[in-house]
């Protein structure tokens, strides 16, 4: 029986952070280095996690008080969380591509009413009792949202949909811009989708939400589209989304979000493409009237690149590539304050992590 | 006289092991019955490319008399490519087990294995396919959801999809022949679906079971039957998008495709293969055997307008 240790390091973003473990692990351990210098009250420099523990949930040990007088221990999910844990603290959960399941299921009590609208949810009460005070939604979080009774309400349009949010409060979060304002929406669910946020083939199809009229003319997905520039897509458009000179076209992706012009002010659920579309209706997103609809979508379907390939080119725009993985997210619990309690730790912090697992061998 | 019981004097040994072992649970495997199979060259990278050429224009402007040479045509064309992938799995297997068990244990991992190989294949097929298809919801059902349980007039649509982009159907009509209870084909798509499919599909007016086509040669185990220019293959572990519909229901995947119209690439020099290490391998006590397989592959879709994904759910 042998114990089998991976290990690394990075520099923190805050934001959540996915590290790939490729042999799998029964138990990981983060450590803020940055933290254990600076020795700031309520700065968690500490954080482990045992497979068998819920998601999101973390072991941290943290300053009691300024000047390294003191550590404690607590648990961010725990049943009877002890100040400053009773905030919600990013934690740590699996990821492995394979594992195609929603993850927990959360209420909706209402949207409000706009071209992107804001969500309202309750806490989600995690397994084993455990304690939840929020959501548990990060920032671009893959969510998917249901009515619950065979009532049709008047949003549907946003339900069924995959959706890379926006987390605004521990209860709130915002979904990306449509083509149009939609109204408010009464009690949902809410699933968080792991497989979309973590594709096991890149690239995939996706929902349009909306579409410029423009020389270049901005795409907007409904979740983060992952392509690149050089790439081509063949755009989907029904009728109940107008814009029906654009419907099978195939377009080259110009510019990503990581790529574009400031000038352009893309969001991260944006791409630009190369057809002028100045002159076609105007898109529009389906709303309750028009329900039982067809969605718009773009979908990856090679590269249009001439005869030639470019010698030498490695940039294979459209290779479908399996990027299933085994691995860790490192939540930052997605809320202003908590963030100096999360593994993934704050901006500029320096942070190791090591993963362990038992093999019998 | 007393008699002597088996309470009195009980067996010795009071369990026999039957040699002839149960059977394992395994699904059909459909999502690679239609696919091109293909295979990469050695030393020559991880990314193959395929090329598609456009069609050209029909050429409608008659020449005339006055000798002077029309415009040129333009030749285009559309690069695919697909990048391979390694994958494998393995068990270790103690010298005690092989030992002191009852059954072959090694004949029934290296089983065990080739099934999680050629499950694995179709499970990347299936996520694939999943991914990158094309999606049309079924709208023409009676249900209150979106998508509406699956219905005539959508199998229809998403067939005429794939003919209004000059698809190729799979499989050949097949022809009514002079038998009680049987009737004719269409040459068809193939639509790979969910078993909890099947009582949605049978019951639709116009459904050909299986055992009414005229010939059988060509029928499959994990057929079903056949609607108008679809015959159906069914799995138990087909694709679906849980809680995926307006009303947090199961979205089933009905993926129909074409000929021709995707495929899986094998590598070259790196075929399947099965490796087997004996206990001497593992260390200086030679405790532990191992079982593996490995193999390279890659799915792909070759034309996006030759497949088509019709979600739809259950009737409630």
């Amino acid at each position: 029986m042998l114990t089998i240790n991976t290990q690394g390091s990075f520099i923190s973003d805050g934001n959540s952070r996915v590290i790939l473990i490729p042999s799998g692990y029964n138990h990981i351990r983060v450590t803020n280095q940055t933290n254990i210098e600076l020795q700031t009250a309520d700065s968690g420099i500490h954080f482990e996690w045992f497979t068998d523990m819920a998601p999101n949930d973390s072991l941290t040990e943290y300053w009691d008080a300024v000047g390294g007088v003191a550590t404690l221990w607590g648990r961010a999910r725990a049943t009877a969380p002890i100040a400053p844990l009773t905030v919600t603290t990013g934690g740590f959960s699996l990821i492995s591509s394979p594992n195609q399941t929603l993850q927990v299921q959360g209420t909706v009590t209402g949207c409000t009413a706009a071209a992107n609208p804001v969500v309202t949810t309750t806490a989600i009460n995690i397994p084993n009792g455990q304690y939840g005070t929020t959501h548990m939604i990060t920032n671009r979080t893959v969510v998917r949202m249901t009515y619950t009774t065979a009532i049709i309400g008047t949003a549907p349009s946003i339900m069924g949909i995959d959706y890379t949010v926006t987390v605004n409060s521990g209860t709130t979060f915002t979904l990306p811009v449509h083509a149009t304002a939609l109204p408010n929406c009464g009690a949902a669910t809410f699933s968080i989708v792991s497989y979309d946020y973590n594709p096991m083939f890149y690239p995939q199809n996706r929902t349009v939400i909306n579409i410029t009229r423009a020389a270049q003319a901005i795409v907007t997905t409904s979740v983060i589209p992952g392509y690149t520039p050089g790439q081509s897509i063949r755009m989907i458009v029904p009728d109940v989304c107008g814009m029906k000179e654009l419907n099978n076209k195939i377009v080259n992706v110009v510019y990503d979000f990581a790529t574009a012009p400031a000038a352009l002010g893309l969001t991260v659920n944006d791409f630009v493409i190369d057809y002028d579309t100045t002159s076609f209706t105007a898109f529009t997103w389906p709303l309750a009237i028009n329900y039982r609809y067809q969605v718009a979508e773009a979908i990856p379907v090679g590269q249009v690149c001439g005869l030639t390939p470019v010698p030498g080119s490695l940039a294979y725009y459209d290779a479908t590539t399996n990027v299933g993985y085994y691995g860790v997210v490192l939540s930052n619990g997605g809320v202003a304050g908590d963030v100096p309690l999360s593994p993934a730790g704050s901006n500029g912090d320096v942070m190791r992590w090591q993963a362990s697992k038992v093999e019998n061998l | 006289m007393p008699t002597i019981t088996s309470s009195i004097l009980p067996p010795a040994v009071q369990a026999s092991f039957d040699q002839t072992l149960l059977s394992t649970p395994t699904r059909n495997f459909i999502y690679n019955v239609a696919a091109q199979r293909r295979k990469k060259t050695a030393n020559s990278g991880d990314v193959v490319r395929y090329m598609r050429f456009n069609q050209l224009d029909s050429a409608l402007v008659p020449l005339g008399n006055s000798g002077i040479t029309p415009p040129a045509s333009t030749l285009t064309a559309i690069y695919v490519d697909a990048k391979m992938s390694f994958y494998g799995s393995w068990l270790a297997i103690n010298e005690q087990v092989q030992l002191q068990h009852q059954c072959p244990i090694l004949n029934q991992a290296a089983i065990r294995l080739g099934v999680q190989m050629r499950l694995t294949e179709d499970d990347l097929t299936k996520n694939m396919l999943a991914a990158t298809a094309n999606m049309i919801n079924c709208t023409n059902g009676v249900s209150a959801d979106l998508p509406t349980e699956i219905n005539p007039t959508d199998l229809l649509d998403a067939t005429t999809r794939l003919q209004s982009a000059d698809a190729l159907t799979i499989s050949q009509m097949i022809e009514a022949e002079n038998k009680f209870g049987t009737g004719p084909v269409y040459s068809a798509f193939w639509c790979m679906t969910h078993t909890n499919m099947i009582p949605s599909l049978t019951g639709m007016t116009g459904f050909i079971p299986k055992y009414q086509y005229a010939r059988q040669e060509n029928v499959l185990n994990s057929e079903l039957g056949a609607f108008a220019y679809s015959r159906f293959l069914v799995s138990s572990a087909a694709s679906t998008t849980p809680n995926g519909s307006v009303l947090n229901q199961t979205v089933y995947n009905n993926i129909i495709v074409g000929g021709e119209s995707y495929g899986i690439i094998d590598q070259d020099n790196y075929g399947p293969s099965f490796i087997y290490l004996p206990p001497q391998y593992s260390g200086p006590m030679a405790l532990n055997s191992t079982v593996a397989w490995k193999t390279a592959m890659v799915p792909r879709i070759f034309n996006d307008q030759w497949v088509c994904l019709l979600r739809s759910t259950l009737p409630q």
